[in-house]
């Protein structure tokens, strides 16, 4: 394979987690879950995380399906939804039919039963909603009543949703709909994304009081990440990348812990 | 936003780089003061004061234009001392006492010198990379320079013009700490002088000064077996400073003329939202993804 093939094949590669994942990958997808946990400060009920950026070619449509699917990893019921009607991602990242109905046609009541709609995936516990074929007026359809009842209806049902918007620095349908989702996990891609973009996006959100829950800092080079790097090169750890068995050891101990004091203080209440 | 460099913007990128800083500091200092500890030449400092006398003075009270003379006579005597005579001298003495030898103009660049305001007293500092040779020097100093100032300035009769009004402000400058005795006088001088001055006249003051000798040694130099120079303290201060704001200088145009974000600090010095996560890349050369969960797809990664 040549240099230029292997950049393409890069760029190319949609990387989902799995059991052969490196450490260091699954590490960092469960310390962010952990930390996501943290964030919903003892809220009640299903949270609906919607994820964007400042602009194209961040990673936030394949680091939000990796987020899901860590999250239904940890037995959670969670349904992510590709509400990026004009540039859809989920459908390639999960390999499926490019011809899928999905928010689009439910939005617009081209079907109107959502479980035929909403796919089971390969992961035990994710469930999708693909974006569908891009409709004239996604916008309309994202801010419609239909897309704020249904997001009502499937808290009741899910452990967890996560919303997959397009970059806030290109379209508004992203903040249109701020008061209807927990908050925004803000994607920034390390090298490519512009400080610049990135401060503009993060102050039009500030100041459509769009809850911001952080950022996740993806695809950082391994030699300017040190524990990553020092931890994805560790002869020691690097053993665990193809075992189960001491996967997220530290992160489910957060866990644990998490789920413990939620457990307690719902004994309190 | 990001146009603007708030107080905010600065403090946050210190708050992200000041362990860097203190690290870029510590390693400077420590080397700094390694070097001057040990690789600059270490210098001694022996002193002698030398005090202006002058004998049967015509002018029994001191004014500007006195001390202003005694000034003018110290640069006069500090240029006899610093003269290849008196170097010669001293050069001659080395030789033959210690066994030194040493060129005028080695002895010259030794040798500094300070005059006292308001006072007639001139201080003569020799520099040297050994305290003994330091001390030698300023003792053939005090030794041959009361001599041979005498001899080559000659001392006589000197004049100086003076005006009524430069004598009535000295005198208004004396009355500020000594009121009582001087302010009368100030007053009476100053009204003669105010006379005096609508016809355009001065008056001119002469005296003779018959100097015994026009210089004597004030204080002894002691051999000081501290060096003055480098401080070390003093070194490691102003190198530690100067560390410090070129190093945040340099993260601060490092941080202002990157383009893109790289790193967690990047991204801290931008905003005081939390990190939920930081995903490093994933090199797919060593992921060996199962057929099921690793796809590939034609138009790229567009998100």
């Amino acid at each position: 394979m040549s240099k230029k093939d292997k950049l393409y094949h890069r760029e190319t590669t949609t990387r989902l987690l799995d059991e052969t994942s490196p450490f260091a990958i699954r590490e960092a997808f469960n310390h962010l879950r952990t930390n996501l946990m943290y964030t919903l400060n003892n809220e009640e009920g299903c949270p609906i995380f919607a994820v964007t950026s400042a602009g194209e070619a961040s990673g936030k449509s394949t680091l939000m399906a990796n987020i899901a699917i860590s999250y239904a990893a940890a037995s959670k019921k969670v349904l992510l939804i590709d509400a990026d009607m004009r540039a859809p991602m989920q459908i390639n990242i999960f390999h499926a039919d490019k011809s899928t109905w999905g928010l689009s046609e439910l939005l617009s009541g081209i079907e109107k039963d959502e479980k035929k709609l909403i796919r089971a995936s390969e992961f035990e516990g994710l469930s999708i909603l693909y974006a569908g074929q891009t409709p004239p007026n996604p916008s309309e359809l994202i801010m419609s009543n239909a897309f704020e009842q249904y997001l009502k209806k499937w808290r009741l049902e899910y452990d967890a949703i996560f919303i997959d918007f397009p970059p806030v620095g290109i379209v508004t349908d992203t903040l249109a709909v701020h008061k209807l989702v927990t908050g925004y996990i803000f994607v920034i891609r390390s090298e490519r994304s512009e400080k610049r973009s990135v401060a503009l996006s993060l102050d039009t959100m500030k100041k459509l009081d769009a809850k911001i829950l952080g950022i996740v800092l993806n695809d950082v080079d391994s030699k300017i990440l040190g524990y990553g790097g020092r931890y994805a090169s560790s002869k020691r750890y690097s053993r665990y990348s193809t075992s189960n068995k001491y996967e997220s050891s530290y992160a489910n101990a957060y866990e644990h812990a998490y789920a413990k004091k939620q457990q307690e203080d719902k004994y309190d209440a | 936003m990001e146009n603007t460099i708030t107080f905010e913007h600065l403090w946050q990128l210190f708050k992200n780089t000041w362990w860097k800083i203190l690290i870029v500091v510590l390693v400077v200092v420590i080397a700094a003061g390694a070097v001057t500890q040990f690789l600059v030449p270490r210098k001694y400092a022996s002193t002698t004061d030398f005090f202006i006398v002058n004998v049967n003075q015509t002018i029994d009270y001191a004014t500007s234009s006195t001390l202003g003379a005694d000034q003018l006579l110290a640069q006069n005597y500090i240029e006899v001392i610093k003269s290849d005579e008196m170097l010669s001298m001293i050069a001659e003495k080395l030789k033959t006492n210690d066994q030194i030898e040493m060129s005028n103009k080695e002895i010259r660049s030794m040798i500094s010198s300070t005059t006292t305001n308001n006072a007639s007293i001139f201080s003569i500092t020799v520099t040297a990379n050994h305290p003994t040779l330091a001390y030698k020097v300023a003792c053939y100093i005090t030794e041959l320079a009361p001599g041979l100032v005498t001899e080559i300035t000659k001392p006589g009769e000197i004049s100086a013009t003076v005006s009524w009004a430069t004598i009535a402000s000295t005198i208004a400058k004396k009355a500020d700490s000594n009121p009582a005795m001087y302010s009368e006088v100030a007053l009476a001088v100053q009204d003669a002088a105010d006379k005096l001055a609508e016809n355009g006249e001065t008056l001119t003051v002469k005296g003779t000064q018959n100097r015994l000798e026009c210089i004597q040694v004030l204080r002894e130099p002691v051999e000081n077996p501290n060096h003055i120079s480098p401080s070390l303290i003093k070194v490691c201060v102003i190198v530690a400073l100067a560390a410090a704001i070129l190093a945040y200088a340099f993260f601060f145009l490092r941080n202002l003329l990157s383009y893109e974000i790289r790193t967690e600090n990047d991204v801290k010095a931008l905003t005081d939202l939390p990190i939920l996560g930081v995903i490093p890349r994933w090199d797919l050369s060593s992921h060996k993804a199962s057929n099921v969960y690793e796809h590939s797809y034609k138009g790229g990664d567009k998100q």
